[in-house]
């Protein structure tokens, strides 16, 4: 392994401009003449719009346009889409209602926007903002999903009786049945997972500008993913022809998937700025972010888990009802049923699943992927039941596990996916091992001398990633392929641009990417430039966000390379008069085999351009190509992770004392940046378990819509994480990789609600278990145990 | 417009700007020192730390008139030219950042926190000084590395920095 | 937030005097609580006397 090839911890190379503070995020540009954008949005959840009222705002100073929904209407663009389809048992396709950017008719979910204005100045836009006057017609709301269907719930989309986007299965609910009836001992555990405002520290941002020269557009924008958010922006909302549209996408400060999606945001400024003929730039501030990013989770679920004497699973069955909020946003609909349901088998081997997901409509802002995007969801439901199954029937958890680990590969799930490989013992072992569980007990009662109670909690996680095989997310529904692609550009002097279609948000591709060219090339990582975000220079490419860019992005490079390689060889049998077939390439040197004449990359990268060698022949000069990589199979990591909590019984207050993770994500391009990935995809698992839910009230308000009121963790409320790797390396891409972006926060949740529950002594406790909600389950499991 | 005149990374600047003008939009919009970032609107996430007057500041909830005669020092300021400071260099060594948004204003805490508790920090100190700054994508465990390592190489007998890798 | 009138004392007599006279002020010194409810638009106040660099008064006991 050299010292900045794959393996190793290569420091990163985009780190000089992050802490000198030279980054260039979408807030750091300034367009000449650019005029500021301030939504004007529905303090109502639910209500018709009857009037707005624009002139008082229009004329306040440094204004230059108001514009609503109805002028949006009267310009005929199209409607926001969810590009993946669902379809219900009785084979309906997914009931999915219009979602105007700007609407006119009325409003689905508070913060959703209505008018627009732009000025000279923010404070300008603001205050005018204020001035706009919207007349409502309030409407009764519904935000809890498990109330969206009942009759009494207001419709909020025409399309969709009792507010259900589809009623969707998956597995075989005869076999299941049976299984269940017949089952030594079932588990039941009705279980909430709970909704999560994903809070990038970097706010949403867009920059539209229109040349009328071109009739061109530019949109600087916090997305994951540019070329998606073209083809969109012109394929379906139709504010320009794709040709005619660039879409650059900076520095990104953090994603989680809520930058994945098109937002109405980035088409009003689009649109706006055909208008006024200005830039026109919108930055959201952080209650913006709580109310208009796409939110994630809020799941309602009953599942059983059936066991035989043996405690080997032999059934599980799993109902849920899933809030998209307000509309169907992008990717939506494929997470509460192909990223979610086709997981319920876990690290086991179970023989009969059946799943049922509804997904309704509420009046709360749309719900996609967010870190995890149903994984997280799977993993709870499959964690928990396995760790009450085993308190239940007196069984160690460890054990009860290892009784049904899949142990032969691959293994074809009842729930479509097939893995191909992996070794879930070996990472238990040394999970278990690093965490000190043989040892828990005597920190336990040590714990109680001084009036603590510790509990221990395990989640033996798996996922499914890399996505995704275009074919098999075909058939399932999803619009569009999830392949990557990647250009190698040799230049003459022989260092190499690679243009991939990912889009870094904090992984550093910068430096990965780079890691894996120079070594396959043999020439220093220094020469190696990754270009990424930008839809003038990289063809296509579908992003980052699923733990994508190694499996998939890295593996369009390795096609690219091999068909570099394979080039490069055949400049170097002319520049060595020798015959391809004799040409050998190692180390960065073009050698022919048996003899001692050989040519370095970078002379042979030379002499491609200069092309003397070879004109008249049938090579052509250059030395670049292109690949897209399409995945033959999503990859799976899979892991165990250890959470040990002490919880203080007086006040309820959780601390994490360790946090143990073992987890085989293949071949590891980067450790250090492996490892951070686990770090903070962790850090989000356990927000979502002790601290965080966006909650809405009845009225459809989101009464906790800023960091005063919604607890994000902090340094202290996490100790040091012990995090290490096994290894099985993935079958299905030239690379071996799994991916690891998503993994800490799939695996978390569980592992802290089975530490806590294991603590408390109870299972009647949901997730967020703040010290409020950990007191009142002591105290009722106090009450219960002296009512006995 | 009042006019405000301060000191910003050594350099005397004299702008005028409306009273509800924040100090980070002085720096940020004015000035286009971007490097200071905003991340939140209730003064939580510190995104927006510099120093002034030598302290750890949220230039967030500072108007740009109260900084009148003050010395800023900014991300960009830290060290001359292209050079890096000992804590910049300690999260670049640590993998103290990934997306790097809320990366100038640890940096900035950071530094303050060293000046306020010197250059052995343990990693319950520095755990509880960070309370004021959010970090979504790190999980922490590398800034408080970073933080560390970084302190003990502001100490004045720290040995020199090796060779960059 | 919205706009104001803004006065920076130079003494304690003249910020009282300011007060005085001024309609709808407030006093703003470090503005950690003050400044976060006029940025979300919870307070207005028409003008803010500040006392940041008035003689003696560096901190409150």
């Amino acid at each position: 392994m050299s010292a900045t090839g794959l393996g190793a911890s290569v420091r990163r190379k985009e780190d000089f401009r992050f802490v000198t503070g030279r980054g260039q995020y979408t807030d750091d540009i300034a367009r000449p003449g650019q005029a500021r954008a301030v939504f004007v949005r529905s303090p109502h959840a639910h209500a018709t719009i009857n009037r707005v009222g624009t002139s008082a705002a229009a004329a306040m100073p440094g204004v230059l346009a108001v514009l609503t929904g109805a002028e949006f209407a009267a310009d005929k663009l199209g409607s926001l889409i969810c590009g993946w389809m669902v379809h219900s048992k009785d084979g309906s396709p997914m009931k999915m209602a219009p979602h105007p950017a700007l609407v006119a008719g009325k409003v689905c979910y508070a913060g959703e926007p209505v008018a627009v204005v732009i000025a000279e100045s923010l404070a300008q836009a603001r205050d005018a903002a204020e001035k706009v006057a919207v007349d409502y017609g309030a409407l009764p709301a519904v935000v809890d999903p498990a109330m969206a269907q009942s009759a009494d719930a207001p419709q909020i989309h025409e399309i969709a009786t009792r507010n259900t986007i589809f009623e969707w299965h998956l597995g075989d609910a005869q076999a299941t049945e049976t299984a269940l009836r017949g089952a030594r001992h079932v588990t039941r555990l009705d279980l909430r997972n709970n909704r999560l405002a994903p809070n990038a520290v970097e706010p949403r941002a867009a920059i539209a500008e229109y040349d009328a020269g071109t009739d061109g557009f530019t949109l600087w924008n916090t997305t994951q993913n540019p070329h998606v958010a073209r083809l969109v922006l012109s394929a379906f909302v139709g504010v320009a022809p794709e040709h005619k549209l660039r879409v650059i996408a900076p520095d990104v400060g953090g994603g989680f998937g809520s930058k994945i999606f098109i937002y109405p945001e980035e088409v009003i400024c689009l649109w706006a700025a055909k208008k006024v003929r200005r830039p026109v730039k919108w930055v959201a501030d952080r209650t913006e972010a709580f109310l208009a990013d796409a939110h994630g989770r809020d799941h309602v679920t009953h599942a059983e888990m059936g066991f035989d004497a043996k405690g080997k699973i032999i059934g599980l069955r799993v109902k849920t009802i899933a809030n998209l909020g307000g509309y169907m946003s992008t990717f939506s609909s494929s997470i509460p049923t192909y990223l979610y349901a086709t997981l319920l088998s876990g690290q086991y081997a179970i023989p009969s699943i059946y799943c049922e997901v509804d997904a309704v409509y509420t009046n709360t802002v749309p719900v996609d992927a967010y870190r995890g995007a149903g994984r997280p969801e799977a993993t709870y439901v499959v964690e928990r039941l396995i760790e009450v199954a085993a308190r239940e029937m007196g069984i160690d958890p460890a054990e009860l596990r290892r009784r049904n680990f899949i142990k032969a590969f691959p293994h074809q799930t009842p729930v479509i996916m097939t893995y191909d490989c992996g070794d879930y013992g070996a990472s238990l072992d040394k999970a278990l091992e690093l965490a000190g569980y043989k040892s828990f007990s005597e920190r336990k009662r040590e714990a109680s001398r001084r009036g603590k109670l510790r509990g221990i909690g395990l989640s033996t996680y798996i996922e499914a990633c890399g996505i995704a095989p275009s074919q098999a997310v075909g058939s399932l529904g999803a619009g569009v392929g999830l392949w990557e692609s990647a250009e190698v550009r040799v230049n003459p002097t022989g260092t190499v641009e690679v243009l991939t279609g990912c889009h870094s948000h904090g992984q550093g591709h910068e430096t990965t990417f780079a890691q894996f060219v120079a070594e396959r090339l043999g020439i220093p990582i220094e020469n190696v430039a990754i270009v990424h975000g930008d839809t003038d220079k990289v063809q296509f490419g579908m992003g980052t966000y699923g733990s994508r860019s190694g499996a998939v992005g890295m593996s369009a490079v390795a096609k690219a390379l091999d068909k570099v390689e394979a080039k490069a060889k055949k400049v170097a049998a002319h520049l060595l008069e020798a015959s391809e077939a004799d040409i050998v390439f190692k180390d960065g040197k073009f050698t022919v085999t048996g003899t001692d004449k050989s040519a370095a990359f970078g002379e042979v990268a030379l002499n491609a351009y200069i092309a003397h060698k070879f004109s008249g022949s049938e090579l052509e000069p250059g030395l670049k190509e292109g690949a897209f990589y399409d995945p033959t199979n999503f990859t799976f990591p899979a892991g165990c992770h250890v959470c040990e909590v002490e919880v203080d019984p007086e006040i309820g207050e959780t601390r994490i004392v360790s946090w143990t993770a073992v987890d085989d994500f293949g071949v590891v391009v980067n450790p250090m940046i492996v490892e951070g990935q686990v770090h903070g995809g962790i850090a989000q698992g356990v927000g979502q378990a002790l601290m965080e839910r966006a909650v809405y009230d009845e009225t459809g308000q989101l009464v906790n819509g800023s960091l005063s009121d919604y607890v994000l963790p902090r340094a202290e409320d996490l100790p040091p994480l012990v995090v290490d790797t096994t290894v099985t390396p993935c079958p299905s891409n030239p690379l071996g990789i799994k991916g690891c972006g998503e993994a800490g926060a799939i695996a978390s949740p569980a592992a802290v609600m089975n530490a806590i529950t294991d603590a408390i002594g109870t299972e009647d406790l949901a997730m967020p278990a703040t010290p409020q909600a950990v007191w009142a389950a002591l105290q009722r499991t106090t009450r219960r145990a002296a009512a006995e | 417009m009042p006019a405000v005149s301060l000191t910003v990374n050594g350099k005397p600047v004299r702008v005028e700007v409306e009273p509800r003008t924040l100090l980070v939009q002085l720096l940020r919009d004015n000035l286009r020192l971007t490097g200071t970032h905003v991340g939140c609107d209730t003064s939580q996430c510190g995104a927006c730390v510099v120093h002034v007057d030598g302290k750890a500041v949220k230039s967030c909830t500072m108007l740009a008139v109260q900084a009148e005669g003050a010395d800023v020092l900014t991300i960009e300021g830290l060290a001359p030219g292209d050079a890096l400071h000992p804590m910049q260099e300690a999260f670049r060594q640590n993998h103290g950042l990934q997306c790097g948004y809320c990366t100038p204003g640890m940096i900035m805490t950071a530094v303050d926190i060293v000046r306020r508790k010197g250059f052995d920090l343990d990693d319950r100190t520095i755990r509880e000084e960070l309370d004021g700054n959010l970090c979504r994508c790190t999980g922490y465990h590398n800034i408080v590395k970073s933080i560390a390592a970084g302190a003990r190489a502001m100490a004045p007998d720290a040995p020199m920095p090796q060779a960059a890798e | 937030m919205y706009n104001f009138t803004y006065h920076r004392a130079s003494g304690l007599r003249q910020a009282q005097n300011l007060l005085g006279k001024l309609d709808d002020a407030k006093l703003i010194a470090g503005g950690q609580s003050l400044l976060p409810m006029m940025k979300l638009r919870l307070a207005a106040p028409a003008n803010l006397v500040d006392l940041g660099k008035v003689e003696g008064l560096s901190e409150s006991s």
